[in-house]
């Protein structure tokens, strides 16, 4: 699975989470997800989640892709102070 | 059978004169005795008999034990040897074959590792912190006491895989656009536009001045390089730029990073 949101200049951007550091997380994979939003996407970032089936192969319009918010659009929110520490993060971006 | 023995009181054997032991005999050969200052003396004792604490008696003529050539001063158990003959220090049970709890968390809790003369070694430390780590330090002066070391840290392995040092890189991946074929400290890309990703920590680096060495190829006869913008301590920002228009381009690109 992958996050998509609107990034720079309204485009929309595609965050692919590393196996690896996926490999490190507990919960179902939506949950894992919903994490890395909150560990790599700025505080109040909307955002969906998006299945690997999606089709993200033509990228000849790459910059023209913009986000729209579907059914499903998520908030991305604070990281727990252990978390912080853990990730030696100084503050939630 | 013939019995020796008292009625509801003391039985006494005395050896009269001086210097006159009291001894026991089996079939005419004597088997113990007690001398006339007190000292019993056998044959032979049947340890599986004995309970109770020893005295505290020389164990210079003990033999069979194989104590030549150590020496302690401990008044607490500080070695232990498991039936299985495996050796723990300081821990009661052996987990390994050679066991190793640390004293403290500083750098006397591990071990010391010194150089055969110069009075300087090598410290090998489990740092008891949130990362849970192994360090090694180099100590200029062994001499010093416990709690005075000095101890330059050179090396950390965290327990979730990571080396952290000047020359262990911290991070790194091989990736294009929206597939990460291998990384290492990276939680995630985001694929931004055409040939422009941030590359994600999933351990922060300490400061921004870290080194980030990245190149890119792809099947194309185009002159292009990565360029490396916004160093941020959570992300970095690598762009796939070509030569022949300034424009950017998706490759698959290569990166590690050195720092802090």
């Amino acid at each position: 699975m992958k996050i998509i949101f609107e990034g720079e200049k309204k485009v929309a951007s595609v965050l692919v989470p590393a196996s690896k550091f996926l490999a490190t997380l507990t919960g179902t994979d939506e949950e894992k997800l919903i994490h890395i939003a909150n560990k790599d996407l700025p505080t109040g970032t909307k955002y969906e989640i998006i299945s690997d089936s999606v089709d993200l192969s033509d990228r000849t319009f790459r910059n023209a892709w913009t986000y729209t918010a579907g059914s499903d659009e998520k908030t991305s929110a604070d990281l727990s102070a252990e978390d912080l520490a853990k990730y030696n993060m100084k503050e939630n971006l | 059978m013939s019995t020796i023995k008292s009625s509801d009181e003391h039985l006494t054997l005395n050896a009269d004169g001086s210097s006159k032991d009291i001894k026991f005999q089996a079939n005419g050969v004597e088997k113990a005795s007690i001398s006339s200052s007190g000292a019993f003396t056998s044959t032979t004792i049947d340890a599986t008999k004995l309970t109770g604490a020893l005295p505290a008696i020389s164990g210079a003529n003990l033999t069979g034990v194989g104590v030549a050539g150590i020496s302690s001063s401990a008044d607490a158990t500080a070695m232990t040897i498991g039936l299985d003959e495996r050796v723990a220090f300081k821990a009661t049970t052996p987990k390994a074959d050679l066991h190793l709890k640390a004293h403290n968390n500083n750098w006397t809790g591990g071990m010391l590792v010194e150089h055969n003369s110069g009075n300087k070694g090598w410290h090998i430390h489990p740092e008891n912190n949130s990362e849970n780590g192994l360090w090694f330090g180099y100590r200029a002066d062994t001499t010093s006491a416990i709690g005075s070391e000095s101890v330059a840290t050179h090396l950390q392995i965290t327990s979730d895989g990571r080396g952290k040092s000047q020359f262990t890189a911290r991070a790194w991946a091989n990736y294009n656009d929206t597939t990460i074929y291998d990384s290492h400290n990276i939680s995630s890309m985001t694929d931004v536009a055409t040939g422009m990703s941030y590359a994600n920590f999933s351990n922060n680096m300490a400061n921004s001045a870290y080194v980030v060495q990245a190149t890119s190829y792809s099947s194309h006869c185009d002159k292009h390089g990565p360029y490396i913008a916004d160093c941020e301590t959570g992300r970095v920002k690598i762009l796939s730029l070509l030569k022949t228009n300034c424009d950017y381009a998706d490759r698959t690109t290569h990166f590690v990073i050195f720092g802090d």
